[in-house]
């Protein structure tokens, strides 16, 4: 069974990409869609979910959630959830928006999880041992890899069902 | 030992029937071509220990691609890589770019303030599986390396000119 979950899968596959581009049959119902947005007002929009898929397994302390959604005009919405397990990881949210699969392939290739982790060492502190501070640097270290490696692997799985290429 | 399917052996690419193929790349979009799965070898993951799949496909313009992906057991999103090769000696660079210990997760969910005694306490677990996890993966690319349809499949490729 795929990770992604497909939306709006009722057309064969090589016809699924053409139908980005045209609008939303005005007739049909379409629900309304509210993004939260980390230090923005949510993003509120009528559409319809295209796929969701995320990184979530037990364990490591972060994981990404991606959701792709159409609006009623056909342009395509990005929602990028960050989580992190941990007090002292925030969770973030994000979107971005697209005209096409093309372009959302651009924004998640460009999209650089360095900016979801917090460098919080307390290196002006001058109680706090050096060797503590190299220890929080260290885990930092490793949650950027981890949040770099989990991104790329769920773009890598969205593009790939997704079919863009 | 890595489950082994071989997928045939001619060698001769106009035999084949080409198919559409699209790869998984992490990060990126998928490797698309028309071509023919040649050999495959698979290990599961299992409790402590990453799976992996490498994949040979013979290309119909007369190249190779390979396809290398790993799992981690709980988790259906591997870490992959597909690159498109024309000897055999590419073959085992990109074999062997794909190095297991950069792509593996180290991260076992502890938080800042109890870094030092929870990462102490898992680093030997965490050496034993790494080590595990890339003696699977050589193992495996050298029995794909020795596979006589790979090698029917590389000679095939035209020199480049």
């Amino acid at each position: 069974m795929s990770p992604v979950t497909l939306f709006s899968r009722d057309t064969p596959a090589p016809d699924y990409i053409e139908p980005m581009s045209a609008p939303i049959n005005v007739f049909a119902a379409v629900p309304e869609i509210k993004l939260h947005r980390t230090g923005e007002r949510p993003y509120v929009f009528e559409g319809i979910e295209v796929c969701s898929a995320t990184t979530h397994s037990p364990g490591p302390s972060l994981w990404y959630e991606i959701n792709l959604y159409r609006k009623q005009s056909g342009s395509l919405v990005i929602d990028v959830r960050f989580f992190g397990k941990p007090d002292d990881m925030k969770d973030r949210c994000r979107t971005y928006f697209a005209d096409s699969l093309d372009e959302v392939a651009h924004v998640l290739e460009g999209y650089d999880p360095a900016m979801d982790i917090d460098a919080d060492i307390p290196v002006n502190d001058e109680s706090v041992p050096v060797s503590t501070i190299a220890l929080h640097a260290a885990v930092i270290r490793m949650r950027l890899n981890e949040a770099r490696r989990q991104f790329a692997d769920l773009t890598g799985e969205i593009l790939h069902q997704l079919d863009v290429h | 030992m890595a489950e082994r399917e071989d997928m045939g052996s001619s060698g001769l690419a106009s035999s084949r029937v080409w198919t559409t193929v699209s790869l998984r790349r992490s990060g990126r979009r998928p490797l698309r071509f028309e071509g023919a799965l040649a050999v495959a070898a698979e290990m599961p993951p299992t409790e402590g220990r990453l799976g992996h799949t490498i994949r040979l496909f013979e290309v119909s313009n007369g190249e190779m691609a390979v396809a290398m992906e790993l799992w981690t057991a709980g988790c259906n999103i591997p870490t992959s890589d597909a690159l498109m090769i024309r000897t055999a000696e590419e073959l085992v660079q990109a074999c062997e770019s794909f190095d297991p210990r950069e792509r593996m997760s180290l991260d076992s969910g502890y938080p800042l303030s109890g870094a030092g005694r929870s990462a102490g306490a898992s680093k030997l677990a965490l050496e034993l599986l790494l080590e595990a996890t890339e003696a699977d993966y050589r193992a495996t690319v050298l029995a794909i390396l020795r596979d006589p349809c790979t090698q029917s499949v590389a000679a095939y490729i035209p020199p480049t000119t």
